[in-house]
């Protein structure tokens, strides 16, 4: 069983935090986001997802994707680790309304930032309070060299 | 099994060690620890585990020693290069320690060898260097019931797991290997040689615990280190019931190769 609340540390495939960064740059000027997924607090996988605002300064995400890929993420066994979202402009760090916003206290919010180069961070948001979170970067199912 | 005065000499640091001592050490004379691929992780895991006195190591690799491998294949010399990696592997072990036997395999390990391959070891050490074959090796040591060392490596970046039957499995966690294009290929993936020398060591420290008994195994946990930063981290892992090898209802049954990755050079 896990605790309540969002882990203080998490750790993150090197792969996935390629796609994070891509599905952000691909959006860019617009915020992008997902969900993360995996093994207990190891990010195994991202689902990019469409922000329902469409805006350049917020997010959300599409509650009927949402119940989509939560399912998808359930029949894989995986579980929902963190939500993602990108600042195209901004640093990595949740805005006010990120605070003021932010659904599940469950869950570690991770922010890349793009300028003046990518910068990935992940907070706890409970209510009011933001902690950031330690993030440990795994090689993943990756290639290694010959 | 009775030592030798040169025979306790040798492992004399290994025995001062409560959790090995004379049994542990006879236990490892009699293990036989297969390394699956004499490169960047299995270079270093074969010469810790030879030097341990493992009696018989399996080498599998099908490939010739190149130039660019010397940065980190550190059981490989530069008069080696052209000659096959078991070869030159094996050279080293029997120079280091006359008391290991080299069991060799010049081949390349796939679905229709695999299970012929580790079938008499006690302890598969997975020293590959592509995800194709990691998912073969979790899969082939899961239906055949054996446990192993995993390692990971990429840039600065290293992990490592290891599976006992009951244990979560690799695809537990990686489920399957990632789509085309998706991870670095072979090519841009670079490496610090020592990260590929850490993780090999710790993969030799595995299999010296797991044949020793000594020690608590990284089972149900993955190493996580980064060089760049220095940060050495454990993450919790667990039994997924929806692995597709391992879980309630799974949909592999049997061993496929995975597709081959594209690399020149
Ligand atoms: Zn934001
Ligand atoms: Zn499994």
């Amino acid at each position: 069983m896990k605790p309540p609340g969002a882990p203080a540390e998490i750790a993150i495939a090197a792969p996935v935090i390629g796609e994070i960064r891509r599905h952000a740059e691909a959006e860019a000027p617009l915020e992008a986001c997902g969900l993360l997924a995996g093994n207990g607090n190891l990010v195994t996988r991202a689902f990019g997802m469409r922000n329902a605002r469409v805006s350049a300064r917020r997010f959300s995400l599409d509650p009927e994707e949402q119940l989509a890929v939560m399912k998808r993420a359930r029949g894989e066994g995986l579980e929902i680790i963190a939500a993602y979202h990108s600042h195209p402009r901004g640093r990595a760090r949740p805005s006010r309304e990120d605070i003021r916003l932010a659904f599940d206290p469950d869950l570690v919010h991770v922010i890349i930032a793009l300028a003046p180069r990518p910068d990935l961070r992940a907070f706890r948001i409970d209510g009011g309070d933001v902690e950031e979170v330690r993030l440990a970067v795994a090689a993943g199912a990756a290639a290694g060299p010959r | 099994m009775e030592l030798t005065d040169a025979q306790a000499e040798r492992y004399s640091r290994n025995m001062l060690l409560e959790e090995i001592g004379p049994a542990g050490q006879e236990k490892l004379l009699r293990s036989k620890v297969l390394v699956l691929g004499a490169g960047g992780l299995g270079s270093p895991a074969l010469l810790y585990l030879a030097a341990a006195g493992v009696g018989t190591l399996g080498i599998a690799d099908s490939d010739a020693v190149e130039l660019h491998n010397l940065q980190r294949q550190v059981i490989h010399c530069t008069a080696d290069v052209g000659d096959d990696k078991v070869s030159s592997a094996a050279r080293k072990v029997a120079a280091l320690n006359p008391d290991t036997r080299v069991l060799p395999f010049r081949e390349r390990v796939r679905a229709a060898n695999i299970l012929d391959i580790i079938a008499g070891f006690d302890f598969i050490v997975d020293g590959s260097d592509n995800f194709a074959t990691k998912f073969l090796v979790n899969d082939a040591c899961f239906f055949a019931g054996k446990p192993f060392s995993h390692a990971g490596i990429l840039r600065f970046l290293g992990q490592a797991m290891t599976y006992v039957p009951g244990a979560p499995c690799y695809r537990c966690v990686f489920i399957g290997p990632p789509p085309p294009g998706a991870v670095p290929s072979c090519r841009e993936a670079g490496v610090i040689g020592a990260v590929a020398g850490l993780l090999g060591c710790v993969q030799a420290a595995e299999a010296v615990k797991y044949v020793t008994g000594a020690g608590r195994l990284l089972a149900g946990r993955l190493l996580v280190a980064d060089l760049s930063e220095m940060e050495f981290r454990e993450v919790a892992i667990s039994r997924n019931p929806s692995c597709p090898l391992c879980g309630d209802s799974p949909s592999i049954t049997d061993l496929q190769d995975g597709p081959a990755e594209v690399c020149e050079g």
